[in-house]
């Protein structure tokens, strides 16, 4: 169960990715060959991108590949004695999920509010733009809780 | 306004990913500041990447991504080797050289520092280079790349300060090869202390093989400036193109693997992700710091403690600087470029063009130095150094690097002479 949720979270943003890249490179050889500019790959990409982006800071998150200034945390690591360390990790953890339980609520609201707002050339509701905010929100607080789990359950 | 940034350098310092720190501390803000909508908040985040513009970023990612594992970037270090390698402090210049050539199809110092450098470094410590060179000049040659078009740190200050891409893209030409002008000068008067061997000049016919066999390669920066500054391709177009043509080179090259494309995907994922969850949340921090005014209050305190132009160059270069070593680049831009923006180019009149190089040189440079040296932590990898080792050779060569920024901010004309040459005023 956990495997295959792990599988999906890495495969998703690969596929939006190159099914960006597709959508992209239809637009630029239909519009070379007939001249004529298709307007819907541009929404469709920008569309792509946020889910892309929300998407994937899932993955990074799990897999702790964001971009973080870790030389003070290290020195700290060196300097205090393991427990107070597990506090700090808590608290960050924390931190973390103040932010992302607020994705989820807000994220939530101001895509119920976009309900009836459709795109202008793919036509679907805007809703399905930001309603990628809060699943990304949830699942961060999930990870976020398992992790701070984790931690206490490894040093006791 | 205090507490917000103080907040944000706390998260940092604590190790918490910046694009957190920076949402976290936003987030908190807003909360406390009834004027603020949350979800306006939200919106401004979704809007801070919903744009078509950014998905060149995760596009040049890709293709350097692309050019590195499908064999393109080691044909034009062997071009660049028979063409330059005969010069007293050799495969140093071929170094910079490739890195030029490198520079001219992506966008991210990291994509060369990884991707080139790791197979100069390679062929540097087989002939007996010096560690010091190798690894240093691969370090400071490697900042070439976001300097000279197409770079992802440009286009974000394109869209940071709503400035033209096609203009800024060509600003960064000149200045790039007098970076690597200065590095070759440098190699060439210390070549001796450097340890750097001699080598023997390639003949003609040598030469020519070896342009044969890179011209495919060399075709690639050519199809992405040409498309995007003769107007045929938008940046982010010209991006997509770019992966197309790497696609189809590793495909005639043989070099092609699934494995190894499943793989440039996938890192090209998380880089992307990276920069444009960062964007996402700076976009929230700045449309914090629009509301409260701040722009325009900071500038006034500015404006009125001194109007001598050159002080406050020295003020923003040195605050950049700063900036540039405890922040990632992306993440510092957006913060940035709302506050100094104004005040340089309204108050003293700086052209926004030759104020984006500044900024990105400057921010780019901090790269190189600890404790956020991204270019750093990559070579340090690639090449089993300690980051120290790879800091101490580094900082060798950033005496050229800061000659340059120094002309960049004496001399307009060097950002400003080709986006007016090319675009007109």
């Amino acid at each position: 169960m956990i495997n295959i949720y792990k599988k999906i979270e890495m495969a998703l943003p690969a596929i939006i990715f190159a099914l960006i890249f597709i959508v992209m490179m239809i637009n630029i050889v239909t519009r070379e060959l007939s001249s004529q500019a298709l307007d819907w790959p541009i929404e469709f990409s920008r569309y792509a991108l946020v889910w892309l982006t929300f998407l994937g800071t899932v993955y990074l998150f799990r897999t702790d590949n964001h971009i973080k200034v870790d030389a003070f945390w290290n020195y700290l690591c060196k300097k205090l004695n393991p427990k107070t360390i597990a506090v700090l990790e808590t608290l960050k953890l924390l931190i973390v999920i103040f932010f992302s339980s607020f994705l989820s609520y807000y994220g939530y609201v101001f895509s119920e509010r976009l309900k009836f707002f459709s795109s202008p050339s793919l036509n679907i509701s805007q809703s399905y733009l930001y309603i990628i905010v809060p699943v990304s929100g949830a699942l961060i607080t999930l990870i976020s809780l398992i992790k701070i789990y984790n931690i206490f359950t490894k040093r006791g | 306004m205090l507490i917000l940034i103080g907040m944000l350098f706390l998260f940092m310092l604590l190790g918490i990913p910046v694009a957190f720190s920076i949402g976290a501390a936003s987030v908190i803000y807003v909360f406390l500041d009834p004027s603020l909508s949350e979800t306006t908040a939200v919106q401004r985040m979704v809007a801070g990447v919903n744009s078509f513009t950014f998905l060149a970023i995760p596009f040049f990612i890709f293709a350097g991504n692309l050019m590195n594992s499908g064999g393109i970037t080691h044909r034009i270090f062997e071009f660049a080797a028979v063409c330059v390698g005969h010069i007293r402090g050799g495969l140093a210049h071929v170094n910079v050289t490739s890195s030029v050539i490198f520079a001219g199809m992506s966008g991210a110092a990291v994509a060369d520092a990884g991707g080139l450098g790791a197979s100069t470094i390679k062929a540097m410590r087989a002939k007996g280079y010096g560690e010091r060179v190798s690894i240093g000049v691969t370090a400071a040659s490697s900042i070439i790349g976001p300097i000279i078009p197409p770079s992802m740190a440009i286009i974000v200050y394109a869209i940071a300060s709503s400035q033209s891409i096609e203009r800024l893209f060509a600003a960064g030409i000149v200045p790039g090869f007098l970076m690597a002008l200065s590095l070759m000068v440098m190699i060439y008067l210390f070549s001796e202390r450097l340890k750097c061997p001699d080598e023997k000049k390639a003949s003609r016919k040598a030469i020519w093989v070896a342009f044969v066999r890179a011209l495919p390669s060399l075709m690639a920066p050519v199809i992405i400036l040409g498309g995007i500054f003769s107007g045929i391709f938008s940046p982010t177009e010209s991006a997509a193109i770019a992966c197309s043509y790497a696609i189809i080179l590793s495909i005639i090259y043989k070099d092609f693997s699934y494995a190894s494309f499943k793989a440039s995907v996938m890192s090209s994922v998380v880089t992307s992700v990276q920069v444009l969850l960062i964007v996402a949340s700076a976009n929230l921090f700045a449309w914090i710091l629009t509301s409260k005014e701040v722009p325009q209050t900071v500038s006034q305190v500015i404006l009125s403690t001194t109007e001598n132009y050159l002080l406050i160059l020295l003020a923003l270069n040195l605050l950049l600087l700063l900036v540039g070593l405890f922040m990632e680049t992306v993440a510092a831009i957006n913060l940035l470029v709302p506050i100094i923006l104004p005040i340089l180019t309204i108050g003293f009149g700086m052209d926004p063009i030759q104020l984006g190089i500044i900024v990105v040189l400057n921010l780019i440079i901090g790269t190189l130095t600890p404790p956020f040296g991204t270019v750093l932590f990559v070579l340090s990898s690639v090449s089993n150094t300690p980051v120290e080792k790879v800091t101490k050779y580094t900082a060798t060569f950033l005496p050229p690097l800061l000659l340059v920024l120094l002309l960049v901010n004496i001399f307009p004309a060097l950002t400003l002479w080709l986006p007016e040459f090319f675009f007109g005023k």
